[in-house]
């Protein structure tokens, strides 16, 4: 009996090891691992993660100049204000976003997007919050334009 | 080992085991989203990737250091000293660690499911939920072979054990039933008889996976707790909580709610026509007959184990007699309210026949009125006769120990005391009306009209006072309310003693400890007849002091009044 609950808590231990070793390795030589490369201006997930990359950048000059919003409104300064407000509110949180299916009808398409933000909290407390959202383009001439979600405060909100 | 240091012993444990597990689970996700997602376009994810590995690792290095040493402290313990594994404390948190991880578990499970059901896309990988899944899954699997491993030697930790069955048992008969309703509504919403009303989009979605999901994960649990876990319990007090209050009355309850909508509907049908469009005014069949179904399908299993049951072992009538009076209950309620909407029918037409006043009354409403009370009676009244009648059958068979049953006492005096209250309210408000009438010289149909509420109620409480007040009356003739001092019996017996406990437990309408007499062989156990049983209990009532012991021994059981110093 004892012999036996040796033999599971070393194959136990050994078990957990190898999880730490492998998480590392992955961790830091999976080939790929940074940002993806950027993919086709014209397509509506390039024009998603370009948008993402200028966020991030805080170039929200840029960033906006890929938005098209519904009767012109929030303006560039108001959107720009909440911009930051949501930078702040996250402070050196983590995030990571991941681009999803992409469907195109015509001159519209959405892209579902998953933000994840590391925030680690109390004990027992999942560290990953995760948002998932649809972003709306239109076809404008020969690109697209994000026309929802309008505002980007749920960043901090995931 | 003192209390004091067994919870802090078993609270650090706990706490450093969901500190390493919580560190494994980051380690483990990392993993699985590194391997599944490597061609969704990201952004931010080298950094996002460290930052989950820094927690991880110190998470699980300390976690993980802490709750070995504490693990390994416990095991010695237990080593030295085998009566550890009866402790309360122990098996609170075992049975504790037991239920959050099956919780866990089964919810991260059925989104793992859900995902595989909906066409596995790598985009979507639910690695949270793997990872859940696989670490409660270990910690539940190692715990379980634990407390399964060591048994339960003492009254509470077969009590604690039980409440993680029977919960677990519970939880999962509610989520497979559910479910099945959810689903078979969701597909009958997708028919393509309801015309404009017909749901759009595809039927096999979210919602959908979601249901089949935990109909086959709620069934798992269910069917593992229920009929393996907790077979052969018979002794059990939750067990009978389960089987008559959950089981059987909730089944009961959820089919009653869902025929009464049923046969409102019909009725309503029958009466008046469709109203709005005919196509979509039996979508609620969609609910309302698998709900029937399903609940007709767990109250007949639950009652043919009770009957099986009682066949086996002196039946604890505690649990059953409670349902019977709930039912009894609940059907009375759905009678009286039934009774109340006819009279109201009745006295709104006589009211409308004799006023003179024109009344412009919408569509349908009548109909609903006369739809309503006849589908609450249609269903009440079954209900509240089988169950009264079992009821009676009860107290004419168990004498006046039967009728002073608590359970008895609070369902009389509860109807008696309602009735009451409704009588005298009714008839202030009607005597108001009246003088009211009388003094600002208005009396006439009008407050007749104004007291109609009052009036239907008055015509139901009166006979529901007087026939129930004649039942107490009854009762209290017979004996049943004297006053009997409570005494606290403890039995000393051997192992055999469940059936001459619970005789002794329901002659005496209260529960009784037991001393396990230790090498008593069951022959060497008294075997008593009714009228010794009587006689017992007799004497321990005429003993001198409120605390008696009972030994069984000898061929006989002596009862020894006694006092503490």
């Amino acid at each position: 009996m004892v012999k036996s609950s040796s033999r599971s808590l070393l194959i136990f231990g050994v078990a957990i090891g190898v999880l730490v070793i492998v998480a590392i390795v992955l961790v830091f030589t999976l080939p790929g691992q940074g940002n993806a490369s950027l993919l086709p201006e014209d397509t509506p997930k390039g024009i998603v993660q370009r948008f993402f990359l200028a966020l991030e950048a805080e170039d929200y000059q840029k960033a906006y100049s890929y938005t098209s919003f519904p009767s012109g409104t929030p303006k560039y300064e108001e959107w720009r204000d909440s911009a930051i407000s949501s930078r702040e509110e996250r402070g050196s949180e983590s995030m990571r976003i991941t681009l999803g299916e992409s469907v195109v009808t015509d001159n519209e398409a959405t892209v579902d997007v998953v933000v994840d933000v590391f925030s680690p909290g109390v004990p027992f407390e999942n560290p990953v919050r995760t948002n998932h959202t649809t972003f709306s383009l239109e076809k404008a001439e020969t690109s697209w334009k994000i026309t929802s979600p309008t505002y980007v405060w749920w960043l901090c909100y995931s | 080992m003192s209390t004091a240091k067994r919870v802090y012993f078993y609270l650090v444990y706990f706490i450093t085991l969901g500190m390493f597990s919580g560190g494994v689970g980051i380690l483990l996700s990392i993993c699985f989203d590194l391997l599944t997602r490597p061609a969704a376009p990201q952004i931010g994810a080298p950094s996002f990737a460290k930052e989950m590995l820094s927690l991880g690792l110190a998470m699980l290095v300390i976690g993980g250091v802490l709750w070995f040493l504490f693990w390994r402290a416990i095991r010695r313990n237990v080593a030295e000293n085998p009566a550890e594994t009866g402790s309360a404390i122990r098996k609170l948190f075992l049975n504790l660690i037991l239920a959050a991880s099956a919780l866990v578990g089964l919810f991260a499970a059925v989104s793992f499911l859900r995902w595989l059901l909906a066409g596995p896309s790598l985009n979507l990988f639910p690695s949270t939920e793997l990872t859940n899944l696989i670490v409660t899954g270990v910690i539940w699997y190692y715990h379980w072979r634990l407390t399964e491993g060591e048994g339960q030697p003492s009254p509470e930790a077969r009590t604690l054990r039980r409440w993680y069955v029977y919960f677990l048992s519970g939880w999962g008969l509610v989520s497979l039933s559910i479910n099945l309703v959810l689903l078979v509504n969701t597909a009958v919403l997708y028919l393509p008889v309801w015309g404009t009303a017909a749901i759009s989009g595809k039927f096999w979605n979210i919602s959908v996976q979601s249901s089949v999901s935990w109909i086959l994960l709620g069934g798992l649990v269910w069917f593992f707790h229920w009929f393996r876990m907790a077979r052969g319990d018979f002794d059990s007090t939750l067990r009978q909580v389960y089987l008559y209050l959950l089981a059987i009355l909730g089944g009961l309850m959820a089919g009653l709610v869902a025929l009464s909508m049923t046969l409102f509907k019909i009725f309503s049908f029958a009466f008046g026509g469709a109203g709005s469009s005919g196509s979509a005014y039996f979508q609620l069949l969609g609910w309302t007959v698998p709900t029937m179904l399903v609940a007709a399908a767990a109250w007949l299993y639950h009652t043919r184990v009770t009957q099986e049951e009682a066949a086996q072992v002196q039946q604890r009538l505690s649990a059953r007699r409670v349902h019977s009076y709930l039912m009894s209950f609940i059907g009375l309620g759905t009678l009286i309210g039934g009774l109340i909407i006819l009279l109201g029918v009745l006295l709104d037409v006589l009211i409308h026949t004799i006023g003179a006043k024109t009344v412009v009354v919408t569509p349908g409403w009548w109909h609903d009125q006369l739809s309503a009370c006849l589908a609450l009676l249609v269903v009440a009244t079954p209900i509240w006769l089988y169950y009264w009648n079992r009821v009676l059958r009860m107290a004419a068979a168990g004498g006046v120990t039967e009728r002073r049953a608590m359970s008895r006492r609070i369902f009389l005096y509860t109807v008696v005391g309602a009735a009451i209250i409704a009588l005298a309210t009714d008839l202030v408000y009607i005597v108001y009306r009246m003088l009211n009438g009388l003094l600002q010289g208005s009396f006439g149909v009008s407050v007749l009209r104004y007291s109609e509420w009052s009036l239907q109620s008055l015509l139901v409480a009166i006979p529901v006072l007087w026939y129930h007040w004649r039942i107490l009356r009854q009762d209290q003739r017979l004996g049943a309310e004297k006053l009997l001092r409570r005494k606290t019996v403890t039995l000393l017996a051997g192992e055999a003693a469940a059936d001459l406990v619970s005789r002794i437990e329901a002659k005496l309408s209260s529960r009784i400890r037991v001393l396990r007499y230790l090498g008593q062989r069951p022959e060497d156990l008294p075997v008593l007849s009714d009228e010794e049983v009587d006689r017992l209990v007799s004497d321990i009532q005429e003993a001198p002091s409120d605390k008696v012991l009972l030994i069984a021994a000898g061929n006989k059981v002596t009862v020894v009044p006694y006092q503490e110093k």
